[in-house]
């Protein structure tokens, strides 16, 4: 063997084989030195190279590359001229090789797809490679070497990933059966090179057989043959169709001997194959469908192609799998629904239908038996009273009845309360207090208070008291009715006994079933449904109780009822009464036994009564679920208001309709419906308009009441809350109602004012009845835009035809209609004028005789009104956004007022003194806020913080942080511990808050404060002497909610003397001036001041302030008292911060604002806030190139000084880098100019952790990137987005050095 | 560098090789050009694994070229350094000053490699 060949294992062999006389090249040992080389530098290569020599380009190749590449070519293509080996590819090929030959210059083609014949079909293959020329000994090019990678499998299979992943985004979205096809078709239409053509049939629902429909397919343009639009086992086509339902998958070879060739998709030849799967949702399942997918006929069916199709399946039968259950699920929702309704409509239907005929039949009935000027004889009356008694027992009966129909058909509708069951009881009874005087009957009245809780629903138990005393009364002619509620053997019983005509033996068992009357029983009545009892049992039934009957005929009977006490035994949840109405109950009870004792008309005494005190007065509907507070806000209004309560929203709904409250107050958290869903459904009801409501929430930051006053409740009140606040609220919002209403009227009288001089240009019309013909003014007819020979020339008919909106049409026959019959008519119609322009026109019409004049006509008038109802429009609207303004800037000044604590001059040993002051938009409430709290061994803790952002929603997460604070702070919390713990809170907002805070222990006994900061602006300490520090706090933490454990915390001294300042960055910002600048103001402000402390922070805010200042302010001063003078080796004191060593991970994500010292007069620029770019970034190793180039690219544009380009891509770089690595996609670049000198990065992730800088870590992974962004940035942070998180960092924007300012 | 001898290419993208090995003077130098972050840091790590293999190693990695470097890179350095602190070899770094230095002393990696201006420099004994 050559020894230019050894080493090359079986291929050196076949090297050896080759006649090379023959190839021209000639004996290998005579080869000239260049080209022994150039072979066995190729040979000895691990990478994948072949490479040509001679005018013929004689072929050669190493080991990797005919492992690779080659195929079924080897061994013949070894020394054969390179047109011959890969005659295939040689269009694409030969003008890169004609490159290198006659330059001398390397080709590089990335990716390039090339058809190879090399395993016995036409393959599709990519490859990346570069062709670089060899030298022969004198330096001419002779062949050529290809270094090349083959990579068609990493083309192939990103490919199908991106296939599959396009297929899972595309379809998530999609909810119905059609959405989910359509988006499949799309989809796989998109992978035409995978998939040259899809057939996705689905199981025919609406066919006896088996057979399926064609539900998509892809790559065809019209009809085919083997894509017909049924399916059937056992009919033509090239599908293996019962296979495929029996769940097996097939491979269909041989579909080029089809007669019209299938789809090709990307390809210009049709597929040679395809395969075919059932789409089954488990096994066992009959498939939904069947999906069959076109192969590409230039890769090979292997098990990678084989997995694609497979997961392709699954992707589509997910997909529809979620469809269907979403379609199941929506129409079972539908139909229960449609249940339901039936249900309710047919219950509407049997009231309405059976009592407005009774309502009207006994109306006159008894109108014609009081009638006195008419009196009817003796026979009428007789028949008319029997008229009169059977409608009464019908309508009776018909409420009783439904009542039973409602017991079984709702029970969970019924409400088991605390019931004060024997006061409830007594009041029923007193209903019948006249029906029995009048009957002769002494009525006995026993009802003890009960010392255990009774659980009833009231409404039930007034039927049951009810119906058993119309039974007694009925039945007795002489003697007692005793009605008593006592306690016996652990519940309550009642017992209703009477001495009338008892009731046989043989009927007593029977008594409580249903429709059972007793026969032949003396009574004063016969009427009786049969019905009575048997609901008697069946509501003794529900309470779990148990009802008996004693009875001797002849002496009388009692009825005894026993309800257990407590709440163990009933069906469901029980809530507190709310206070039910014998009298509307009793009502129809007491109607019916008048009849039987022979009473006249009500007295006032059997009218129901209604028990407020402030009858008259304007109605209050009082909504609480909870039994005690409903009892207290009732009791507290009900001397002035006439009060109705309801237990949750929908009981409030239902009583609001019946009748109109003036003003509802509700409790925000209810069942069923709560206080924010009962007023939107109050404000969507036109009926209730105006009706204000007033919200009651259990404490502040509760979420439902921010809710609600974003929703437009009309004012709140926490609790606690004391009775005069209550009494105040409810009165000023009834007076701003009633101020509303009255200013309305005024303006509907100005309106009609306006309108009367509008009339002078009224059009008139007259219709001559006869003749059909149209007369009008000028004026009417330029209001309907017709010529006069136009109009005068139609009759009525035709000009409602073809005037008239379609829609009023029929209003409008009807009124010409009725000003014909005589009387007047006024509408308003929509007017379509020829040109097309709709009016809106008010018009009256009325009827004028014949005379002997002129024949009876029709004689109106016609008003355009559209300019006016818009306009009345427009301005309710306008006044209803002004209302809501006004509310809400009364409402938010109040909420900051009661957050914000009254400061006491001192405390403890400390003196203080606040200031607060809103901005100059300060329409909102503003998020600022500072505390006092005394802690245990006189030592008093100092709050200042800053929730981002106005409005209600930063108020209330300003007063949960404040409540949060107190707590943690009456558990002594060490200030670091009590930073962690916030920030959790903060993190656990369901809106992203940025809240800074500082919390500062002042300690008396050794004369320290020990301050946490989360990226507030440091505290401002003023010695005794006037030297001042800015207290920055060493492991001071980034702003609360970012999520890193771990604050920290310094100990520093304040002597007698020492002021300590705490603030908010309103203090020291301006918009036009730096930060520094601020501080540096404030620290010698600070040290100017030689008053006390309770000058200090209104002399700070005086000296600050700008009278334009935009953002709120709050300063808290506090100062030792003064004990002693200090002595002189005590002051000045130590100035060093003491760093306490914490037992958290230490961390150096600080993002405390850099506050170097920087006095540099800027000009102002025009730079405004904008975002600059906003882009999505791939969810790979290419993001962070990709971000720096855009960060590059747009802030070059800004003219953004050179180093601070190089820090910008440096920060994106870190955190595009940690997006990928740590986050989950999709990952966003957001580039924001924030104002003239910052520019802030983010980059947005869809995973919820938080970035911590880490300790770096030994393996060198990672660790260092927030390093980094901190070391950089002039502060970063992080914020939930979404379900995800984003990142930013704020970059300081100019010039480093202040003399190259930018400018 | 015209003793240099190239030893071998380890990317393939557009841009050419992130990190050409050669030698200069008995040294190693790792030539690192263009851009490193996570998607090139790999290649510097894996051709710093490589070099400093054999104990005895002398090896210079020379950023002169270098547009950009983040901490991925830093990574990779880091990840080499436990071998020259176990004294198997030599390892000095060559940070002109540019943007790049900045990001070396941001992260304080000056106080832990050997850095010089040039490569003549480091390769000097």
């Amino acid at each position: 063997m050559h020894k230019s060949f050894r080493n090359a294992g079986d291929l050196g062999r076949v090297l050896s084989e080759v006649d090379w006389e023959a190839t021209g090249l000639g004996d290998p040992e005579q080869w000239p030195q260049s080209l022994k080389t150039a072979v066995r530098t190729m040979l000895a290569s691990k990478f994948s190279m072949w490479m040509a020599w001679g005018p013929d380009l004689i072929f050669f190749c190493n080991d990797a590359y005919r492992r690779d590449t080659l195929g079924t070519k080897y061994p013949w293509a070894l020394g054969r001229p390179f047109a011959e080996v890969w005659a295939e590819v040689l269009e694409e090929v030969e003008p890169r090789i004609s490159q290198v030959m006659t330059t001398g210059e390397a080709s590089w083609d990335e990716r390039l797809q090339l058809f190879l014949e090399r395993s016995g079909y036409v393959e599709e293959t990519y490859h990346t490679f570069s062709y670089s020329p060899l030298d022969d000994d004198d330096g001419a090019v002779v062949g050529l070497l290809c270094v090349v990678a083959e990579v068609t499998h990493e083309v192939v299979g990103q490919r199908r990933l991106e296939a599959l992943s396009d297929l899972a985004t595309s379809t998530a979205e999609a909810l119905t059966v059609a959405d989910t096809l359509e988006a499949l078709s799309d989809s796989l239409g998109r992978s035409s090179r995978a998939l040259p053509f899809t057939l996705l049939y689905l199981a025919d629902e609406d066919a006896a057989d088996d057979s399926l429909r064609l539900a998509a397919s892809t790559g065809f343009d019209g009809p085919h043959p083997a894509a017909p639009p049924f399916l059937t086992p056992g009919t033509g086509s090239p599908w293996p169709v019962e296979a495929l339902l029996a769940g097996e998958s097939r491979l269909v070879p041989d579909l080029d001997a089809l007669p019209v060739p299938l789809p090709g998709g990307a390809w210009s030849e049709a597929p040679l194959a395809a395969y075919a799967l059932p789409l089954s949702t488990g096994p066992g399942d009959r498939p939904l469908g069947l999906l069959i997918l076109g192969l590409n006929r230039y890769r090979p069916f292997d098990t990678a192609y084989r997995d694609f199709v497979g997961l392709v399946a699954g992707h589509v039968t997910g997909a529809l799998a979620r469809a269907v259950v979403h379609k199941t699920a929506a129409e079972r929702a539908a139909e229960l629904e449609h249940l339901d309704q039936a249900k309710t409509t047919f219950f509407t239907n049997v009231s309405h239908e059976l009592r407005t005929p009774l309502t009207l039949l006994l109306g006159p009935a008894q109108d014609a038996l009081a009638d006195i000027e008419h009196p009817l004889p003796a026979a009428q009356r007789g028949r008319v009273e029997l008229v009169s008694r059977n409608a009464v027992r019908l309508l009776k009966l018909v409420n009783t009845l439904l009542d039973f129909t409602r017991m079984h058909s709702e029970g969970s509708t019924h409400t088991f309360a605390r019931t004060p069951l024997s006061s409830l009881t007594r009041e029923l009874a007193e209903q019948f207090d006249a029906a029995m005087t009048r009957a002769g009957l002494d009525f006995v009245v026993r009802c003890e208070p009960l010392e255990h809780d009774v659980y009833v629903d009231a409404d039930l138990w007034s039927k049951l008291v009810l119906n058993l005393l119309s039974n007694a009364l009925k039945f007795t002619f002489g003697g007692t009715v005793t009605i008593s509620l006592t306690e016996v053997e652990g519940m309550a019983q009642l017992e209703v006994s009477d001495t009338g005509t008892g009731i046989a033996v043989e009927d007593q068992a029977d008594l409580f079933k249903r429709f059972h009357r007793v026969i032949g029983a003396r009574s004063r009545s016969h009427e009786g449904s049969g019905v009575g009892l048997a609901l008697v049992a069946d509501i003794v039934a529900l309470h779990g109780g148990s009802v008996a009957v004693h009875s001797e005929p002849g002496l009388g009977s009692t009825f005894t009822v026993r309800v257990p006490f407590g709440t163990e035994h009933l069906p469901h949840a029980v809530e507190q009464a709310t206070g039910t109405s014998a009298a509307r109950h009793a009502a129809p009870y007491v109607e019916e036994t008048r009849q039987w004792v022979g009473g006249g008309r009500p007295t006032e005494t059997d009218a129901p009564r209604t028990s407020s005190d402030g009858r008259g007065g304007p109605r209050l509907l009082v909504v609480d679920d909870n039994p005690d507070m409903r009892e207290y806000l009732v009791h507290l209004l009900s001397p002035d208001y006439e009060v109705d309560a309801a237990a949750d929203g929908m009981e409030a709904l239902d009583r609001a309709r019946r009748r109109r409250p003036d003003l509802v107050l509700s409790d925000v958290m209810m069942p069923h419906l709560d206080g924010v869903g009962l007023m939107r459904e109050l404000h969507a009801d036109p009926a209730m308009t105006g009706v204000p409501v007033v919200l009651v929430s259990a404490r502040a930051g509760e979420d439902g009441a921010i809710a609600g006053l974003e929703a437009g409740a009309d004012d709140y009140l926490m609790k606690p809350f004391t009775a005069r606040e209550l009494r105040a609220r409810v009165r000023a919002n009834l007076e701003l109602d009633r101020a509303r209403r009255t200013r309305l009227a005024l303006e509907r009288s100005h309106r009609m004012l306006e309108e009367a001089q509008r009339l002078a240009q009224l059009g008139s019309w007259e219709v001559d009845l006869e003749t059909g013909r149209v007369i009008v003014t000028d004026e009417a007819l330029h209001l309907v835009g017709l010529t006069r020979q136009a109009l005068e020339s139609s009759s009525i008919t035709e000009l409602v035809e073809g005037l008239i909106h379609p829609d009023d049409r029929s209003e409008v026959v009807a009124a010409l209609r009725r000003a014909e019959a005589g009387e007047t008519a006024a509408y308003v119609t929509r007017v379509v004028r020829p040109d097309g322009e709709e009016r809106l026109l008010r018009a009256r019409a009325e009827f004028a005789p014949a005379d002997q004049d002129r024949h009876a006509t029709v004689v109106g008038s016609v008003q355009d009104i559209t300019e006016q109802v818009s306009a009345e429009r427009a301005l309710t609207a306008a006044r209803a956004a002004q209302e809501a303004a006004a509310r809400e800037h009364a409402i938010a000044s109040e909420l900051q007022a009661s957050l914000l604590p009254h400061i006491p001059q001192q405390v403890a040993g400390v003196e203080l003194a606040s200031f607060y002051q809103p901005g100059v938009e300060g329409t909102q409430v503003g998020g600022d806020w500072y505390d006092v709290l005394e802690l245990d061994d006189d030592r008093v803790a100092l709050v200042i913080g800053d929730v981002m952002g106005r409005g209600v929603s930063a108020a209330a997460v300003m007063g949960q942080l404040r409540s949060a604070i107190r707590a943690y702070a009456r558990l002594d919390v060490p200030p670091h511990r009590l930073m962690d713990h916030l920030d959790d809170i903060v993190r656990g907002l369901d809106k992203p808050q940025m809240v800074t805070c500082v919390y500062a222990v002042y300690a008396p006994a050794d004369g320290t404060v020990t301050i946490a900061n989360a990226g507030h602006l440091p505290p401002l300490r003023i010695a005794a002497d006037g030297t001042t520090d800015l207290l920055q706090v060493n492991e001071g933490g980034p702003p609360l909610g970012v999520g890193r454990a771990g604050y920290g915390q310094d100990t520093v001294d304040l002597r007698d003397g020492d002021s300590l300042v705490l603030y908010t960055d309103g203090l020291v910002e301006h918009r036009d001036s730096d930060l520094d600048v601020g501080l540096a103001a404030l620290s010698e402000a600070g040290s100017a001041w030689r008053g006390g402390v309770h000058g200090l922070a209104q002399h700070l805010a005086s000296t600050l302030l700008r009278e334009d200042h935009g953002d709120d302010v709050a300063v808290l001063a506090a100062q030792p008292v003064r004990r002693r003078e200090p002595t002189a080796d005590e002051a000045p004191a130590d100035t060093g911060f003491r760093s306490e060593p914490t037992d958290a991970t230490p961390t150096t994500g600080g993002a405390s604002p850099t506050m170097t010292s920087n006095d540099r007069a800027v000009a102002a620029d025009h730079h405004g806030e904008r975002d600059l770019v906003h882009a999505p970034l791939p969810m790979d190793a290419s993001a962070p190139r990709i971000a720096r180039q855009l960060v590059r690219e747009v802030l070059a544009a800004e003219h953004v000084p050179e180093d601070v380009l190089a820090d910008a891509a440096l920060v994106v770089s870190e955190l595009a880098s940690n997006a990928v690595r740590h986050g989950t996609g999709p990952v966003e670049l957001t580039v924001h100019r924030a104002d003239a000198d910052h520019v802030s990065l983010m980059v947005r992730d869809g995973a919820p952790a938080q970035p911590v800088a880490q300790e770096p870590h030994p393996d060198g992974s990672g660790g260092r990137g927030l390093t980094l962004v901190s070391a950089i940035s002039s502060r970063w942070g992080c914020y939930s987005h979404g379900t995800g998180k984003v990142v930013w960092c704020l970059l300081n924007a100019r010039e480093r050095q202040p003399e190259g300012a930018y400018v | 560098m015209s003793d240099a001898h190239l030893t071998g290419a380890t990317t393939t993208s557009a841009e050419g090789p992130t990190v050409v090995i050669g030698s200069v003077n008995d040294h190693t130098v790792v030539s690192v050009r263009g851009e490193v972050d996570m998607a090139t840091a790999p290649d510097l790590q894996q051709a710093l694994t490589q070099v400093t293999a054999e104990p005895g190693f002398r090896v210079v990695v020379d950023f002169t070229g270098t547009t950009f470097i983040d901490s991925s890179g830093i990574g990779a350095l880091i990840g080499v350094h436990r071998s020259v602190a176990a004294g198997s070899g030599r390892l000095r770094l060559v940070v002109p000053p540019s943007p790049v230095r900045k990001v070396f002393e941001l992260t304080r990696l000056t106080e832990v490699f050997e850095i010089s201006d040039d490569v003549t420099t480091a390769t000097r004994d």
